[in-house]
């Protein structure tokens, strides 16, 4: 027997999925270099078993389920905005429509006299609003406050996912 | 790992259960780890990639179809994140050059000569970092407790007998490089 072909057997050898037959045992026991090549390869056996094995820390679980929480919440806003982005096409086209037809059957010529009816009715509203504007801009204001603060907790409170 | 159910468990993480996927990742965490902690060279990666790995299981999951187990789709995708990662220092030996490099080997005047523990570990290590990242896993996995030759084949979608013999090989390279450094 040669040694390139106990030199193929090696690995098999070492691992013990090979079982030697006379023509190699007794290879091996002529061969220095093929037992040497055995020997290392059953020391390499054992140390690759013997390699130390990293743990996780202990709150990787944790860590990792943060993660997803920021992973969903970012989802859910790519969503958010495609349907609102969605919403506001169909939106456009349908008010696009809608004035394609007034436009066809002659309505949008009553619908700009209406207009200029309420043009000018405008400046008489203003005078009866006016002694009460301070309240509602006010009032207005705050709305918008609420509004604003709310927005803002909802991105603030999300967690983020570490680097 | 008998206990787990893994059909309920990603059941519950589909419908949005956080508890379920901390239950997964406690599951499949340790090997996960140990893979990616004797894959990669830069050990201050693993924890990094390992909540890669489960940020991809978790975006994948409703596209699981539970046609492969669930173990087996962990290791693809960490297979596919070490090899992303892919961090080698030095260039890969080839075949080619660890067969030019076996041929040069250890002759019978340096028989006697062997490592110890520790000087085998070090030089077994420096000599992993020289195989490319799929024999690195491929040797992980082997060495790992729970991970079949068969989870191999099929993270690797490699046929089995190509997971065993690129095995053999890359245990024959590491072999040929420490004998190489006797003489």
């Amino acid at each position: 027997m040669r040694c390139e072909d106990v030199q193929n057997l090696i690995e098999g050898l070492a691992e013990g999925e090979i079982t030697p037959n006379a023509d190699v045992t007794a290879h091996l026991q002529a061969c220095t270099r093929c037992s040497t090549s055995l020997s290392c390869a059953r020391q390499i056996d054992r140390a690759l078993e013997a390699l130390p094995v990293a743990s996780p820390p202990p709150a990787f679980t944790a860590s990792v389920v943060r993660c997803t929480r920021s992973v969903r919440w970012e989802s859910e806003q790519r969503l958010d905005w495609w349907f609102n982005t969605v919403m506001a096409i169909c939106l456009a086209i349908i008010a696009a429509g809608i004035w394609g037809l007034m436009h066809v059957t002659g309505l949008t010529a009553v619908t700009l006299g209406t207009a200029d009816f309420v043009g000018r009715s405008l400046p008489a509203l203003y005078e009866r609003v006016k002694p009460q504007l301070t309240l509602y801009l006010t009032a207005a204001a705050l709305v918008f406050a609420a509004l604003g603060i709310w927005r803002w907790l909802e991105r603030t409170g999300q967690p983020r996912q570490p680097a | 790992m008998s206990d787990f159910d893994e059909a309920g468990v990603v059941r519950r993480c589909r419908e949005g259960d956080e508890q379920a996927f901390g239950e997964l990742v406690d599951q499949f965490k340790h090997l996960v780890y140990g893979l990616i902690g004797r894959t990669v060279l830069d050990h201050s990666r693993v924890d990094d990639l390992a909540q890669e790995v489960f940020v991809r299981v978790y975006r994948g999951l409703p596209h699981f179809r539970g046609e492969s187990r669930l173990s087996t789709w962990i290791y693809r995708i960490t297979s596919n994140v070490c090899r992303q990662e892919g961090a080698q220092p030095r260039p890969a030996l080839s075949l080619d050059e660890a067969a030019e490099r076996g041929a040069r080997r250890a002759e019978p005047a340096v028989a006697e000569r062997a490592f110890s523990d520790l000087e085998m570990r070090e030089r077994l290590e420096k000599a992993l970092s020289r195989l490319p990242v799929t024999a690195r896993f491929l040797i992980a996995g082997h060495y790992l407790h729970g991970v079949r030759y068969e989870d191999l084949a099929e993270a690797l979608n490699m046929p089995l007998g190509t997971v065993k013999t690129q095995l053999y090989r890359a245990k024959r390279r590491l072999r040929e490089v420490l004998e190489g450094e006797l003489t």
